[in-house]
């Protein structure tokens, strides 16, 4: 039996998914409800600098993985 | 955003007096236990580097936990702004007029509550505990006539002098609610007599 390691990216698009939308739901609270200062616009703007060179960082990596290979279990 | 200086339904001669959040310790308290969270995976890696190489030259299994590293961190990342934005949205205000009690519960429950200043009866502070009395963060409650509801002002700076503070408002605030209505009262009388 053999399992495409290909799944394990559709499971962490997944999850990138979920994050993506758990952030818009933050940012868009940090927009709608909180004080228009310096400390909130710099606190998102960090929060969406790091989320997104986390998510670069990631591409990087997942560009360079060979996704055709397979587990062989039996 | 929400703008302090248009505060809702905000009257001309209306100053805000105090505008609380948690101590600052709060976050700071939250911030290192995220720290702490941070070095698990190095650590992980750190334990496969020395006790199980194996697994890092396999690749399918370098790719699992590379994948396995970035979700963890991307859910990290998520949850200390959440947590950040949990401490940043609650807010409690007093104004020359109200104490006005704002407070995010999870993402999708926003209590927003608003209380007359001549309508509170009764101003407790509390700071309970070793951290609290050194960091001087503590609770204030404010009972309000006509509810069995106490606003609590949650692990905010400077507990006993907010409650003080409070306590000289609604005292002036009630002085001028007596005169306003001794004037209505004569003006009624005035007009009854004629």
């Amino acid at each position: 039996m053999e399992i495409p390691i290909i799944i394990f990216l559709y499971l962490y698009l997944m999850m990138v998914t979920f994050f993506i939308l758990f952030s818009i739901f933050l940012v868009y609270h940090a927009l709608r409800f909180g004080t228009a200062t310096i400390t909130n616009l710099f606190t998102m703007g960090l929060f969406l600098a790091v989320a997104a060179g986390i998510l670069i960082s990631s591409y990087a990596y997942i560009s360079g993985v060979d996704w055709e290979l397979v587990i062989k279990l039996f | 955003m929400f703008r302090l200086k248009y505060l809702p339904h905000k009257k001309d001669d209306e100053q805000i007096v105090f505008f609380l959040r948690r101590h600052w310790f709060i976050i700071i308290k939250i911030i290192f236990v995220y720290g702490i969270l941070a070095l698990i995976p190095a650590l992980f890696y750190w334990v496969l580097v020395n006790g199980a190489e194996i697994w890092l030259n396999n690749e399918l299994a370098k790719t699992f936990l590379v994948l396995l590293g970035f979700t963890y961190y991307l859910f990290w990342w998520l949850l200390l702004y959440h947590a950040w934005l949990d401490y940043y949205l609650d807010i409690w205000i007093v104004t020359s007029h109200r104490v006005i009690n704002i407070e995010q519960k999870g993402l999708f429950n926003r209590f927003i509550a608003e209380h007359k200043l001549f309508r509170i009866q009764d101003v407790v502070s509390k700071q309970q505990g070793m951290l609290p009395t050194l960091l001087n963060y503590g609770e204030v409650h404010i009972q309000t006539a006509g509810s069995e509801k106490t606003v609590v002002f949650e692990q905010v700076s400077r507990p006993h002098y907010v409650a003080q503070e409070t306590i000289k408002l609604v005292e002036w605030r009630k002085q001028i609610v007596a005169k306003t209505m001794e004037k209505m009262e004569k003006l009624d009388e005035m007009e009854g007599i004629e």
